[in-house]
């Protein structure tokens, strides 16, 4: 029970008569009114990175699609050593229906288009699988043209990177939803209103207007500068244009969709993962199943971290070694000989190097070897495992974005939304956290600036800007 | 609609957010918005931002709703919001340009003088001192650690509990916290007072 006190009663009456005459206006409650209006509050109590919540995430896909005809791919594995399966097999629904191991097309049997033509594109992707509801642009297309983007400035040349981030606790890791160009000039983003290409990053500059896939969750971009776009079972493929090139389907929802060198594709589900070496080329299936994270070498060899290790894939698909451990990752060295996977640091052949003292949830290359962070922890590891230098942020860490001069961004998650710290390459903070004012949900670093995609929309931060 | 003190959003209100988010946004500004606005202006004391403040209060407010548990009052945890976004807009770098140096009793200096403390309790001594009617002005001469519990119980009418779920503390902190700017308001209008 609070005491009645002469402090209280005369400090309420300063107070009131001081700020007697200012109030909470209706003004003020109609500007709140109607700027809530403009985006209607989540409803689900899930966190987003759920896949119910999502699901809610409009689909990139332009506007000016011409659905490409596909060919089916006629590349061969030995199977007698190859551990994967063959997934040629033509989807007949986005139900999941395709069969496994069905007889390879031959050369020759080109699918037909909608008029009945035989393709004529020489490097067509091909699963001869089902047309994407919604992906030809034509009968479905409900144009996007407007998102927020408060502040964008001058980009120049090459060197975007994009990270999904650690999902809080122990959820999934959430898809990317923001990814960069590989030209440097744009960036492609996946929002609650709209998705968005956005070309070119001196202005504000829709190129594509989109219509929406109510169930799209991710995006990834090829070295080549090819869009995909995942919708439940589908993979939706873009050319740097913004046209419909291509879509797969699996019999199982796509988890994640990860582009290597040499366009190099890997689809992950649920039940097991899915390569495609080439462009055009049959799908292989991994028997890997609970994919947790995927990365390409640069010989082309596959490391697939899973729910109960770490599976090393020569570029033919077959599987060279499989390890015991979980945790982020899996990371190649820039010269292919190490590779991270949770605690645990890997040669080539699968021979433990090194463990790591601590259990990290994610993980980034970065100038003088890796970093691993925990929500309360990062830390800098040299390649061969030597740690270099630790900081303990103020909150919790969210996602890590390389910069420029070897400076790092730590995105953190603060009670009322997300803050940045930007670091030296020695771990040393570089002035104090800012806060972004929205909750963060993916991010791009690009030529000393951000991109973050957040539940208030788009925006460019200059982090390093007084 | 919701009365201070319940412990719990009512099934009636959490219904009307369910079926019109918009309506229940204007009850709640209606019913909490003067009493955020006057918050924010303490912590940044200057209105112009608290108005900003207080509406993105409310406009963070209608966008998580979902994830308000219900196990707080309401009041709580737009207080809470409030806290958290002016303690952001304080941190940012020119924001710090824009207000005064932090009051330098918040440092050492503070704890010396809550030792030679005058005779008397905060409110024999505020009766006696000429400075009463300018007991807000030293309030907010307080650090903020101590300016923000004060206001909290006693022009917001929080219990210890509640203010410890406000500023995410524990309750501990904040009686000690209580305690401490009682003391060094006392001081502040003897001091006062004195050198009239």
């Amino acid at each position: 029970m609070k005491e009645p006190l002469d402090l209280g009663q005369a400090l309420k009456a300063e107070i009131e008569r001081d700020l007697k005459d200012w109030t909470f206006t209706p003004e003020m409650r109609q500007n709140v009114l109607a700027r809530a209006r403009q985006t209607p509050p989540k409803r689900s109590r899930l966190p987003w990175w759920q896949p119910a919540s999502v699901a809610a995430a409009a689909v990139l896909i332009t506007l000016v699609s011409r659905h490409v005809p596909f060919r089916m791919g006629t590349a061969s594995v030995p199977q007698e050593k190859s551990q994967a399966t063959d997934l040629g097999a033509p989807a007949q629904s986005s139900t999941g229906a395709a069969k496994a191991e069905p007889p390879a097309p031959s050369e020759d049997s080109k699918p037909k288009d909608s008029s009945g033509a035989q393709s004529s594109e020489p490097n067509a992707a091909t699963m001869g699988l089902a047309p994407v509801p919604g992906a030809g642009g034509e009968a479905n297309a409900e144009n996007v043209t407007t998102m927020g983007i408060p502040s964008l400035k001058a980009m120049d040349g090459a060197g975007l990177r994009a990270f999904g981030l650690v999902a809080p606790e122990h959820g999934p890791k959430p898809g990317p939803r923001i990814a960069p160009l590989p030209d440097g000039k744009g960036v492609v983003a996946l929002t609650s209103q709209a998705a968005t290409l956005l070309r070119d990053s001196l202005e504000p500059n829709w190129e594509v207007t989109l219509p929406r896939l109510s169930s799209a969750s991710q995006v990834a971009v090829s070295p080549e500068g090819r869009i995909g776009v995942t919708a439940d079972t589908a993979l939706i493929i873009l050319g740097a244009d913004g046209t419909t090139q291509a879509s797969l389907q699996l019999p199982e929802p796509i988890r994640r969709a990860i582009w290597g060198s040499g366009e190099r594709l890997l689809l992950a589900g649920e039940r097991a993962a899915y390569l495609q070496r080439s462009p055009g080329a049959q799908i292989l299936t991994l028997p890997e199943p609970n994919v947790t994270g995927a990365a390409f070498a640069p010989d082309g060899r596959l490391a697939l971290g899973t729910a109960d290790g770490l599976a090393l894939y020569d570029n033919q698909g077959r599987r060279l070694w499989k390890r015991e451990g979980t945790g982020p990752g899996p990371l190649f060295s820039p010269d292919g000989t190490r590779i991270l996977c949770g605690n645990s640091l890997f040669d080539g052949e699968g021979n433990l190097v090194t463990p790591l003292p601590s259990s990290a949830e994610g993980a980034i290359p970065y100038a003088r070897g890796f970093l691993a962070w925990q929500a309360r922890e990062l830390t800098a590891y040299a390649w061969t495992g030597k740690l270099l230098w630790r900081w303990r942020p103020p909150y919790a860490i969210l996602g890590l974005f390389p910069g420029e001069n070897g400076k790092l961004w730590v995105l953190m998650q603060t009670g009322e939304g997300g803050a940045i710290q930007a670091l030296t390459e020695g771990g040393r903070p570089i002035g104090e956290p800012r806060s972004i004012g929205a909750e963060p949900l993916g991010g791009a670093a690009a030529n000393g600036k951000l991109y973050l995609l957040t539940d208030q929309g788009l925006q460019m931060l200059d982090p390093l800007t007084p | 609609m919701i009365r201070k003190g319940e412990t719990s959003m009512s099934q009636t209100e959490q219904r009307l957010w369910d079926v019109d988010p918009a309506v229940a946004l204007e009850r709640l500004m209606a019913e909490y918005g003067t009493k955020v606005l006057h918050l924010a202006f303490f912590y940044l004391k200057d209105r112009h931002l608290a108005e900003d403040v207080a509406q993105e209060v409310f406009l963070k407010a209608y966008h998580n709703w979902h994830s308000f548990r219900g196990e707080s009052a309401v009041y709580t945890w737009l207080y809470r919001i409030t806290v958290n976004l002016c303690r952001d807009k304080a941190r940012t770098a020119w924001w710090r340009r824009l207000i005064p140096v932090a009051d330098p009793r918040g440092s050492e200096e503070a704890r010396e003088w809550e030792q030679v403390s005058p005779e008397g309790t905060p409110e024999e001594v505020l009766v006696a001192s000429e400075e009463r009617a300018h007991l807000l002005r030293h309030v907010q001469a307080l650090p903020e650690h101590y300016r923000e519990v004060l206001l909290l119980y006693y022009y917001q009418d929080l219990s210890t509990v509640e203010i410890a779920e406000v500023l995410n503390a524990n309750e501990n902190t904040v009686k000690t916290r209580l305690f401490r700017a009682r003391q060094l308001l006392k001081e502040s209008l003897a001091k006062g007072g004195s050198e009239r």
